[in-house]
């Protein structure tokens, strides 16, 4: 079932193009990876999906579900969630606090949004730390808190937006783990990534997208030996080769 | 109602109750002006905390609190003075078109996304409006309104004693502080906090930050308006100066800065030392004029500097603890 579309999807910023005519289809239970150069409107693709910027052409359907209208809030409430490049946790409210404003869309009762907000921390591994500020966290923790705190608002599709930023081999390593953890949950996936090795192994399919266009779709094999991908990562061509 | 009994069983829940009695029965041994500067303190804390709900929990810095003070004093004094409408009833009522003025401000800003500084300066803009207009064009202009002095009129809002405007506002005190506290352990407390905290993450969350920050200003402006009537009866009078005069928005807006925004007891902790540091130096000098300004500043610079979460946030600091009330 196809649960998120995009038909066309156009966003100007003035004069520039920042995401041009895209198509992309994500199943139900798929997980879907997106990369593509710095620059390439990835972000962009996100926010126009979460309902922070409005379309300049094009379409967003979720579960046949038109998107555009909406305000984020309101996406939200309708199942999709999303992670930030860089984190936002609420700096000065406890990690647990956070995690109980990720469930007070779904369950508004502060008893037993705490309880299954207790869940999600026990989920990620932070359900120790959770009387602690986040500004007091390392970047793994911050950023496996606002995963707690996005997977809390109960969505069916999930916005991942490079979550690997900034950790260590090992954290990365941890991180792959705990998010096809949160794909046995049934939720699906949609990964901005530039850490080769993860999105190779989380994605089932990937989009490689550069200067807002669509320029390759298929499997990460496919992907990692397509002419096109390689020329627009000419950057990075050695660590895509050494996956082949 | 249950919370209230759970207040018997702390330390701190004792401190308060002690401190609640003392605060009831020791004022009948002051001074009439003791107990004045005690109204001062508990009226600006009061505000204090009025203002707090909008800009300490819900993060938006409103720079004209003053005009929904100054809507609560004018309405209830006008209805008063020209109807004999008791002004019991024209608090309420004047509290109501205060809020209809919050809500309206708030729709307008939020709605095209105001906030921070253009908030501040849209808010102000009112309040200076509402001056200009009652200086100028209604309501007694310039020189305001005088209530008649009748003595003892309890049925309107008039005592004779201090100690009975006392009694008032300190009950308006703890109405605000369990409205705070009230606040503070809830799931709209917390979604106030995390618009003060980063908006847009908020919203990713599934939190309508607009529908909340109205809440916010609604609930701020009607509790402010409360405040100026109580301040028109206590002196008996009121002018576009006293109601809308930015004074009293500074006033409000210290307390919470200086005691801890977004808590509850920081705005009164903040009234508590603020209002007699500018009440003592005219008192003591009362030939240098202005002094409490150039001791206020003082004590902004230094909060700023030092302590940019007010007192109770340095006390948390010293204390490595989570002081939630």
């Amino acid at each position: 079932m196809v649960l998120l579309s995009l038909k066309d999807l156009t966003k100007h910023f003035g004069g520039l193009v920042a995401v041009q005519n895209l198509d992309v289809e994500i199943h139900s239970g798929e997980v879907l990876g997106l990369i593509g150069p710095n620059g390439a409107g990835k972000t962009t693709v996100f926010h126009l999906i979460s309902g922070f910027l409005k379309p300049s052409k094009g379409e967003i359907f979720f579960k046949n579900q038109p998107l555009i209208h909406l305000k984020p809030h309101q996406i939200c409430e309708v199942g999709i969630s999303r992670t930030y490049q860089i984190v936002r946790p609420f700096l000065n409210l406890t990690v647990l606090m956070n995690v109980m404003l990720g469930r007070y869309v779904r369950n508004n009762q502060l008893e037993s949004a705490e309880k299954e907000a207790n869940f999600w921390l026990n989920f990620v591994g932070l359900w120790e730390k959770r009387e602690v500020l986040p500004k007091n966290l390392t970047i793994a923790d911050k950023r496996r808190l606002e995963l707690a705190r996005a997977l809390a608002t109960g969505p069916e599709l999930l916005l991942l937006d490079e979550t690997m930023s900034g950790l260590n081999p090992k954290e990365t390593s941890d991180m792959v783990d705990l998010i096809n953890r949160v794909r046995e949950r049934g939720i699906t996936l949609f990964i901005i990534e530039h850490v080769m090795k993860a999105i190779m192994a989380l994605s089932e399919r990937i989009i490689v997208l550069n200067y807002g266009r669509k320029i390759a779709e298929g499997l990460p094999q496919e992907i990692s030996r397509d002419k096109k991908v390689i020329e627009a990562y000419l950057g990075e061509e050695y660590s895509i080769a050494r996956n082949q | 109602m249950i919370e209230l009994t759970k207040l018997f069983y702390s330390t701190k829940s004792r401190i308060f109750l002690i401190l609640l009695i003392l605060g009831m029965i020791g004022p009948i041994f002051l001074s009439e002006y003791l107990i004045h500067i005690l109204i001062i303190i508990l009226l600006y804390g009061y505000l204090g905390q009025c203002w707090n709900i909008l800009g300490g929990y819900a993060g938006q810095f409103s720079f004209g609190h003053a005009a929904f003070f100054g809507v609560g004093g004018y309405f209830s004094t006008y209805m008063y003075v020209k109807f004999q409408l008791s002004p019991w009833i024209g608090l309420f009522l004047g509290a109501i078109l205060a809020m209809a003025l919050g809500l309206f401000i708030g729709y307008l800003s939020f709605r095209y996304g105001l906030k921070g500084f253009f908030f501040a300066l849209l808010t102000m803009a009112c309040s200076e409006t509402l001056r200009i207009l009652a200086q100028n064009w209604m309501l007694g202009k310039s020189a305001g309104i005088l209530i008649p002095l009748q003595g003892s009129d309890p049925l309107n809002f008039q005592f004779d004693k201090k100690i009975f405007y006392y009694y008032v506002v300190l009950a308006m005190m703890i109405f605000i502080s369990l409205v705070a506290h009230k606040i503070e352990h809830s799931p709209l407390g917390h979604k106030f906090k995390s618009i003060r905290e980063d908006e847009e993450a908020a919203e990713t969350i599934g939190i309508n930050t607009m529908k909340y920050k109205i809440i916010a200003i609604g609930i701020s402006s009607f509790t402010t308006a409360l405040g100026g009537t109580f301040y028109a009866q206590y002196i008996l009078f009121i002018d576009p100066h006293i109601a809308f005069g930015t004074n009293v928005t500074v006033e409000m807006i210290l307390r919470p800065i200086l005691g801890g925004y977004g808590t509850v007891l920081g705005p009164l902790i903040g009234s508590v030392i603020l209002t007699p540091i500018s009440e003592l130096p005219k008192y003591i000098l009362p030939y240098a004029m202005g002094i409490d300004q150039i001791v206020y500043g003082v004590i902004i610079i230094i909060t700023i500097m030092f302590m940019p979460n007010g007192i109770l946030g340095l006390f948390e600091r010293l204390q490595k603890r989570v002081l939630t009330y």
